[in-house]
């Protein structure tokens, strides 16, 4: 069951605002900073499970003092305009290139919240691109689970942080 | 000049690719992993070394500890999401002459580069 959203990070607790604050943050900076494109925190669930409903989804498994997932997922088009921004040109499909370029993403978001949350010992893996429309991914049972979910120019994508230890 | 950049990311490694290009480095060679870097700096050393540090095989620290085993002083940056205070000093510790966190702006970039690159 899925939560109704929050709008509002103030409304949220604090253990939730530690965990949600650094990857809005971080989030936001990424896509700013290597794509110059601004990004809004436009709802925040928090659920059991998460139904992927892009195209295509990075994901960073997270060990050490915290445990569980951190998964990036993009809309087709935003995948397409964020390779085009990197590389010059625009992709037709969900190729080896764009693939690439949403693993980065996500572990530049995964790897900058990682170091904002402040608990020492939180370790990452390498990342996993996964694609296609409708796609699932089902975080540990019993991890605590925020989806961020975020508008950009180029179409929506959301941040899912899934994690045991906090 | 020539350049080693060693990212298990094709996209980062062409954000910095187009950079040295920038500044008038053509000789580039490009690593995907720890290992593939370490070889080929061994095949023929470079005059500066752009390295990731979370790569397959072995990673950037690996990179730095291996290529100051062998005496080499070549200047190394390391380019990396990983910016907790304990692991830039360990960086530093094993022989990284620079540090640049990820996400960058394409001018922190520039700068970095400005400092180590003679052309």
């Amino acid at each position: 069951m899925i939560a109704q959203p929050h709008l509002s990070v103030i409304e949220l607790s604090e253990k939730r605002k530690r965990l949600i604050l650094p990857f809005v943050e971080c989030t936001k900076n990424v896509f700013s900073m290597m794509l110059n494109w601004e990004t809004e925190l436009i709802g925040i669930f928090s659920t059991e499970k998460f139904m992927s409903k892009y195209d295509c989804s990075g994901l960073i498994g997270v060990s050490g003092a915290l445990r569980g997932t951190i998964v990036v997922s993009v809309d087709q088009d935003v995948a397409f305009a964020a390779a085009e921004a990197f590389l010059g040109n625009k992709p037709a499909t969900i190729d080896e290139e764009v693939v690439d370029m949403v693993g980065e993403l996500t572990n530049m978001i995964a790897g900058a919240g990682k170091d904002r949350i402040g608990i020492p010992g939180i370790l990452l893996g390498l990342p996993t691109v996964i694609s296609g429309r409708g796609h699932s991914v089902w975080f540990d049972h019993g991890a605590h689970v925020e989806i961020l979910q975020f508008s950009s120019p180029h179409g929506p994508l959301t941040v899912e942080i899934g994690v045991r230890g906090l | 000049m020539k350049v080693l950049v060693a990212d298990d990311s094709g996209i980062m490694r062409k954000i910095i690719i187009r950079s040295l290009k920038a500044v008038g480095v053509s000789d580039i060679v490009e690593a995907a992993n720890g290992q593939e870097a370490i070889d080929a700096y061994k095949a023929e050393p470079v005059d500066l070394i752009l390295t990731d540090w979370n790569m397959p095989e072995k990673s950037g620290l690996d990179v730095v500890v291996e290529i100051r085993a062998l005496g080499s002083q070549v200047p190394i940056i390391m380019v990396t999401t990983e910016a907790q205070k304990g692991q830039v000093i360990a960086a530093i510790q094993a022989g990284v002459n620079d540090y640049l966190t990820k996400p960058f702006e394409a001018d922190d970039l520039r700068a970095k580069l400005d400092k180590f690159v003679t052309v």
